[in-house]
């Protein structure tokens, strides 16, 4: 019943995605990672999880910048969401405009972290994130409320 | 008769300026809506631009750390990208602090300039400690009505930039102001500056040639080679004349070549100031 726990990555930018998989494959951490290249999607894939019971993921990584339906749209709708308002939610954005950061707050992310230009720094960061919410963070056992 | 005319001529008066008041609230809502505009405008471009150069310097990275397939020579231009990119991320902070740097809302308060020096001094990481420099404050300064943490970066800014333009092995800077009337201003002072205080940040630096004593306020300027004088990115003193603007004052330099230069400028009295 349960698969290994996933990580949601919203990311519609191919080498920012391939960054955060080399991290997860250095950190060595066990979840699966679940791409979203847009808000909408990510919602789908919260949703689809949520429906089939097929477990929630551990993480999202939440890119702000996106295509159609953005990463502020999905930020606001998870953290409405009952079912889904429990699951850390971590904003990864190139944007380090107060108000973005004021707003996702705001909206309850959990977190909000900017993405460096420099490599090097970028690594760290997504290491940082994965060590935290994977590693000392005591997450959530079972995000999903009992069907009432 | 006459008072028929005067009667009508207030009437008139009336809807002039009525008509005017409309006309200036208006004009003040399209200042505020372009103001913010501008202000998302900055960081969307500063967004847009980063994405890219990110992918460009992740690729060099890559490049470089892969480099058994690279010739020492390809090896040394993937570096060269690597730091032109890490360049570039730091003209973006640089353009995007300018930019917001003229339009965030001040808030003006009596500000202890003494506190403000020895915060400024202690931001730049000065000296004190290893003895490397000397920083005196030729006597006490009086109380300004300011924005704290904007004129703190006029100070970090001056003394930051006094550090890095000298050949002098310990350099010595002063801080100090002429009250209205003293003596003590050079001879190019503005005709503005008199009857206001005028501070000071001196230095016995490498000094700044005449032709160049405008020049220098320009965004990203920069008189020497980009990794002379510890490098930067040319946005400081442009920094230092906006915040100036914004409280109302001026700045400008004296200097002579070899001797070290010495950084004038106006901050409005304390409220309290007699």
């Amino acid at each position: 019943m349960s698969a290994a726990p996933s990580i949601v990555v919203v990311e519609d930018n191919d080498e920012d995605f391939e960054t955060v998989v080399t991290v997860a494959q250095q950190t060595g951490i066990a979840h699966l990672l679940r791409r979203a290249t847009s808000g909408g999607e990510c919602l789908r894939i919260l949703q689809e999880s949520a429906n089939n019971r097929s477990g929630l993921p551990a993480l999202v990584l939440l890119d702000l910048n996106t295509p159609g339906e953005d990463g502020r749209d999905a930020l606001r709708l998870i953290k409405t969401s009952s079912q889904l308002r429990a699951i850390p939610t971590v904003v990864l954005s190139t944007s380090a405009n107060p108000r973005d950061v004021d707003y996702c707050y705001a909206m309850h992310a959990n977190a909000y972290h900017t993405k460096p230009v420099s490599h090097t720094a970028h690594l760290k960061t997504l290491q940082d994130i994965f060590n935290y919410w994977l590693n000392f963070a005591l997450l959530p056992t079972s995000p999903l409320p009992k069907k009432s | 008769m006459e008072v028929e005319s005067a009667l009508r001529l207030r009437l008139l008066v009336m809807e002039l300026v009525v008509a005017r008041t409309e006309q200036l609230a208006e004009l003040n809502v399209d200042l505020i809506t372009s103001n913010e505009e501008l202000d998302a405008f900055a960081y969307v471009a500063s967004h847009d631009l980063k994405e890219p150069l990110r992918g460009i310097h992740r690729y060099a990275h890559q490049m470089v750390e892969s480099s058994q397939g690279l010739n020492p020579e390809n090896l040394q231009r993937a570096q060269s990208m690597m730091r032109l990119t890490m360049r570039m991320d730091s003209l973006l902070d640089s353009l995007l602090h300018f930019s917001r740097m003229g339009r965030t809302r001040l808030e003006f308060e009596d500000v202890e300039l003494n506190q403000v020096v020895a915060d400024a001094m202690e931001m730049v990481g000065v000296c004190a400690a290893d003895n490397s420099c000397t920083i005196t404050l030729v006597r006490p300064l009086p109380q300004a009505h300011c924005n704290e943490v904007q004129v703190r970066e006029i100070f970090s800014n001056l003394i930051s930039n006094a550090l890095k333009y000298t050949l002098q092995k310990r350099p010595h800077i002063a801080i100090g102001y002429v009250a209205p009337g003293e003596p003590g201003l050079p001879a190019n002072a503005p005709p503005d500056s008199t009857g206001q205080t005028v501070y000071f940040v001196r230095d016995d630096g490498i000094g700044i040639e005449k032709r160049h004593f405008e020049h220098i306020f320009r965004m990203f300027k920069r008189l020497h080679g980009r990794n002379e004088y510890g490098g930067g990115m040319g946005a400081g003193l442009s920094v230092v004349k906006k915040v100036v603007g914004r409280h109302g004052g001026i700045i400008w330099v004296d200097s002579t070549p070899g001797e070290g230069s010495t950084f004038y400028f106006t901050l409005p009295a304390s409220s309290t100031a007699s």
